[in-house]
């Protein structure tokens, strides 16, 4: 079976420290819980080995500006 | 503010000693009035039950209409009637469980199992069903199961015994809480005997009031009706059973009360006649009064209806600016605002309601409203104040919003400026049609008047008419000339378009002018410079027009001569000074004149190019008459012989393929069958041939509009791209070509034919649906029916279109409506959760974008080139 955040369509998702997490948190003024979601078993988060309530950091590429960045948090 | 977040709710089922508690009152007699007309005590219009006799007090809050909610009431049964609206349930929890100890028909350790799955309520009842289905003795007492018959909806038998509704209720009494919970029932919430009634709650009043006819005759309400029918069976079986009366009877009254209850309910129920008046009309029960389209939910409270509104057909009126609205007399003499007055306005306000009968109310600054007489009016005219609110009718300039259904996009509802008219009907401007998606066929618009201040400045900032321009969906210009406004332009504009002294002046006083410009043309003037006036003086432009561009694609010895082309466009200074304005200068998306004026200048300049430009193509239009005659689909003969040419080929090549087919010695096309390949053939043959006729056709019409005056209305409208292509002309002039149906050649109908005029499996180019006619010189029988097989398509695909485009529109603007973009641009729900971190990702919102892209990066680069020094004021609405 071949990796699938190898894939060119997966974007990129990574574990974000606890202290970082916490900025983007106080940056848009919401709870954990206010966040979209992602899935512990999600297959794309595997690799970073997150646990419920961390939040993942998703890169993706833009057509219009180049790169965008996006949060969930890990349910 | 305080706020409160629901964190659920929660549905219980109400059960007897609560029906009980809440009752403010037992309803004991099915009389309702004395004869004095009081409510009688114990009655089911008691007057514990709330008031709605303006001058009583309630006897249960001691409050007056107004104040008094209402209390609901109760009567006892005496004997217990299923709730047939739980029926099914019922029957569910009989087929499950045993009649004598009320346990699940399963072995414990399976109960727990099960209730250990995971799975949502319906789930699980329907694996118990299943799992209960061939149980013949009840693991738990050993007690015979029994065949369970229902007669729907409240008649159940075990065994072919009937069981009564005294026996369901003390079977349903034993099930324990614990075998509930599999069902999906919290006993606290829910115990299945409450599905049983023995007592009945009595609504209050308020919800069936009594009306006085102007009879003097009291009407009562549709449930009263089911109520009294409900008591009084109540009272005469309580009669019956204590006179000791046969059991036949008491059964029988016996249903009775259970068809009435059943009926109070739901009087559409499957299996039950429903319940009727004297008159034959059937009553509307609780059910109904909630349910559908007429319903409580969808027609009272999804579908509020609003005060300050009005509704009429439309029709057109290209002398109003696209910010105007025309409103009939009789409409704006209905609907009102409120104007507070000021030291500023109170001038104009005092002259008003001296001069005018236009001020209905005068509000003063204590709230009490005054309304204007003519005894009072010059009292009122000298008490008048800044701090005084007056209420008129309204007049020209007021702000108003015009709405057209389906709404859609938010163009479906744009603010106006009222223009009062003395017509009957809602007047716009044809340029806006667009956007509503509006004909005059009999089209009805709406028409609201914002009230408050800031309700009016709301509509002006979001919705006023001339800031809706761009597309939110592609962030090009959408509200643009379309048909006529193309075709007049376009004539206006060509060379050989000039105007006498006395039609030219006529122009310049529709445009307000009062430097008359010097004739160009001798002592003429020329389209184009009457054109000129209406553009911006810095306006500096240079692109192809459509007219060259069609000219190009319809003769392969066309060629643009650029600089000197005389049909594409070169504006200096805003002045015309050379090419022709076509749909590439005013097109949907595409019109480059209409973008530039849009984009870089302020929105009141294209607002006024608009109202400019209505004022003279009416004229011109009106003048030259844009109509068609049959002369200009006449076929010429050199094309005639080539269509008599190329259909010969057609037949003859069709013929080959058939022979080619039958002999299977026809080359396949990769993946396809041999008969596939054989009718994609004879598709692809029919469009070859029709593809070379139409350039011609084109050709040989645009020679018309290279004469010094073009005659050929129908050509303007192709090569302006106002409407109309080459392929309509095709149709009219040429012939049809293959009909299609989904995309293939007719097939179905008769047993190897499409139609019965054909031999039995002819597979000729004919038989097959090609039609050799056009319009002009009409269809033969077998055409005729061939063209009709295309034409019912057409018309089925887009009545399921709209349909189904419609709902999944629907479906997606009712789950995204609570979104909104907060200040710090992200995309949010409207419990504050992020939906987008970055509106839409990148920032970008279309309708202030450059088609689409977030900059226009050849306009940019070549400012940047150009401002080398010289700095420019680019009015940009970039982002
Ligand atoms: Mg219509
Ligand atoms: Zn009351
Ligand atoms: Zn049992
Ligand atoms: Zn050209």
């Amino acid at each position: 079976m071949s990796k699938i955040e190898n894939h060119f369509l997966v974007p990129k998702h990574t574990l974000m420290p606890k202290d970082e997490a916490k900025k983007v948190l106080d940056q848009y003024a919401v709870k954990a819980e206010d966040l979209p979601i992602i899935l512990v078993d999600d297959p794309a988060i595997k690799k970073t080995r997150a646990e419920r309530g961390d939040i993942i950091k998703i890169e993706r590429s833009s057509f219009t500006i180049g790169k965008t960045v996006y949060y969930r948090t890990v349910k | 503010m305080m706020q409160k977040k629901i964190s659920f709710i929660e549905f219980r089922v109400l059960n007897p000693e609560l029906i009980r508690k809440m009752s403010a009152i037992e309803i004991k007699t099915t009389d309702t009035y004395d004869k004095d007309g009081y409510p009688l005590e114990e009655g089911l219009m008691d007057s514990h039950l709330g008031v709605i006799n303006p001058g009583l007090r309630c006897k249960t809050c001691g409050q007056t209409m107004k104040h008094c909610p209402g209390h609901f009431g109760a009567f006892e049964l005496v004997r217990p009637v299923l709730h047939a609206k739980y029926a099914k349930r019922v029957e569910v929890i009989l087929q499950c469980t045993c009649k004598e100890c009320g346990r699940i028909l399963l072995p414990d350790d399976k109960i727990k199992v099960l209730q250990e799955r995971r799975v949502d309520v319906e789930d699980l009842t329907r694996m118990i069903k299943l799992r209960t289905l061939k149980v013949r003795k009840c693991p738990h007492c050993s007690t015979k199961v029994g065949e369970l018959k229902v007669d729907r909806p409240t008649n159940f038998y075990m065994d072919k015994e009937r069981i009564y509704p005294h026996d369901l209720r003390s079977w349903l009494e034993k099930i324990p809480n614990n075998d509930l919970v599999l069902f999906g029932y919290n006993a606290e919430n829910v115990r299945p005997e409450w599905f049983v009634l023995t007592v009945m709650p009595v609504p209050p009043i308020t919800i069936r009031p009594s009306i006085t006819l102007e009879s003097g005759i009291k009407s009562e309400d549709d449930l009263t009706h089911k109520l009294v029918d409900i008591v009084r069976i109540n009272m005469r079986l309580k009669e019956n059973i204590e006179a000791g009366a046969p059991q036949l009877i008491i059964e029988d009254l016996w249903d009775l009360l259970q068809y009435h209850v059943t009926t109070y309910y739901d009087n559409q129920m499957a299996g039950i006649p429903p319940s009727k008046h004297r008159s034959g009309r059937p009553l509307r029960s609780l059910v109904q009064r909630l349910k559908g389209k007429k319903g409580r939910f969808r027609y009272n409270l999804t579908g509020k209806r609003v005060n300050f509104a009005a509704r009429s057909t439309i029709s057109p009126d290209p002398y109003l600016s696209i910010n105007q609205v025309g409103v009939p007399k009789e409409i704006a003499d209905e609907l009102t605002v409120q104007e507070a007055v000021s030291e500023w306005n109170f001038d104009r306000i005092k002259k008003m309601l001296k001069d005018t009968d236009e001020i209905l109310y005068v509000i003063r600054p204590d709230e009490k409203r005054k309304i204007i007489s003519e005894e009072n009016k010059k009292e009122i005219t000298e008490e008048l104040a800044p701090g005084y609110r007056i209420e008129r009718k309204i007049i020209d300039g007021d702000i108003a919003l015009f709405n057209r259904q389906p709404s859609l996009h938010r163009a479906s509802m744009m603010a106006h400026r009222v223009k009062v008219t003395p017509d009957k009907t809602l007047k716009l401007n044809p340029v806006i049609c667009k956007p509503y998606n509006a004909d005059f066929d009999g089209d009805e618009m709406n028409l609201h008047i914002p009230q408050t201040e800031e309700g009016k400045a709301e509509a002006l900032e979001l919705m006023f008419a001339q800031n809706q321009i761009f597309s939110p969906r592609y962030g090009a210009p959408f509200i643009v000339l379309d048909e006529d406004g193309v075709s007049g332009t376009y004539i206006l504009t060509l060379d050989s378009s000039e105007f006498e002294k006395s039609a030219a002046y006529e122009f310049f006083y529709e445009l307000g002018l009062e430097d008359i410009p010097k004739p160009d043309r001798g002592n003429k003037y020329s389209g184009k410079l009457i054109f000129s006036l209406l553009l911006p003086k810095d306006l500096k432009m240079e692109y192809k027009s459509k007219t060259c561009d069609i000219f190009e694609k319809a003769d392969a010895n066309y060629k643009c001569q650029g600089e000197k082309c005389p049909y594409c466009v070169k504006i200096k200074n805003g002045v015309l000074l050379k090419g022709v304005i076509d749909s590439a200068s005013l097109g949907e998306g595409k019109g480059k004149l209409i973008d530039t004026l849009a984009r870089y200048y302020p929105p009141e300049v294209l607002e006024q190019f608009y109202y400019k430009i209505n004022r003279i193509i009416t004229k011109v239009i009106t003048r030259k008459g844009v109509t068609a005659c049959l002369d200009e689909y006449e076929t010429p003969e050199a094309i005639k012989k080539e269509i008599e040419k190329v259909e010969k080929e057609e037949i003859r090549e069709g013929e080959k393929l058939v022979e080619e087919y039958k002999k299977k010695t026809l080359e396949l096309i990769p993946g396809r069958t041999r008969k596939e390949s054989f009718e994609i053939k004879m598709m692809q043959l029919g469009f070859k041939v029709k593809d070379t006729i139409e350039k011609h056709l084109l050709k040989e019409k645009i020679k018309d509009i290279l004469k010094d005056k073009p005659e050929m209305n129908t050509t303007i409208m192709i090569v302006s791209g106002s409407r109309g292509s080459s392929i309509n002309l095709m149709n009219i002039s040429g012939f049809w070509g293959q009909a299609a149906v989904r995309e293939g050649r007719p097939t179905r109908g008769f047993s190897g034919r499409a139609i019965s005029l054909n031999k039995k499996n002819d597979l000729g180019p004919i038989a097959g649906g090609f039609i050799k006619s056009n319009f002009i010189d009409g269809m033969d029988v077998k055409e005729y029916f061939f063209h009709s097989m295309g034409g019912r398509q057409g018309e089925v695909d887009t009545g399921v279109s709209t349909k189904v485009s419609g709902y999944l529109y629907r479906r997606l603007a009712n789950s995204l409506k609570d979104l909104s973009v907060r200040n710090d641009l992200t995309v949010r729900s409207g419990g504050g959760r992020i939906i987008q971190y970055l509106y839409s990702e990148d920032g970008v919102f279309p309708m202030y974008s450059f088609k689409g892209q977030a900059v226009d990066m050849q306009r940019a680069l070549h400012l940047i080139e150009e401002s080398k020094g010289v700095s420019k004021d680019v009015k940009g609405k970039k982002k």
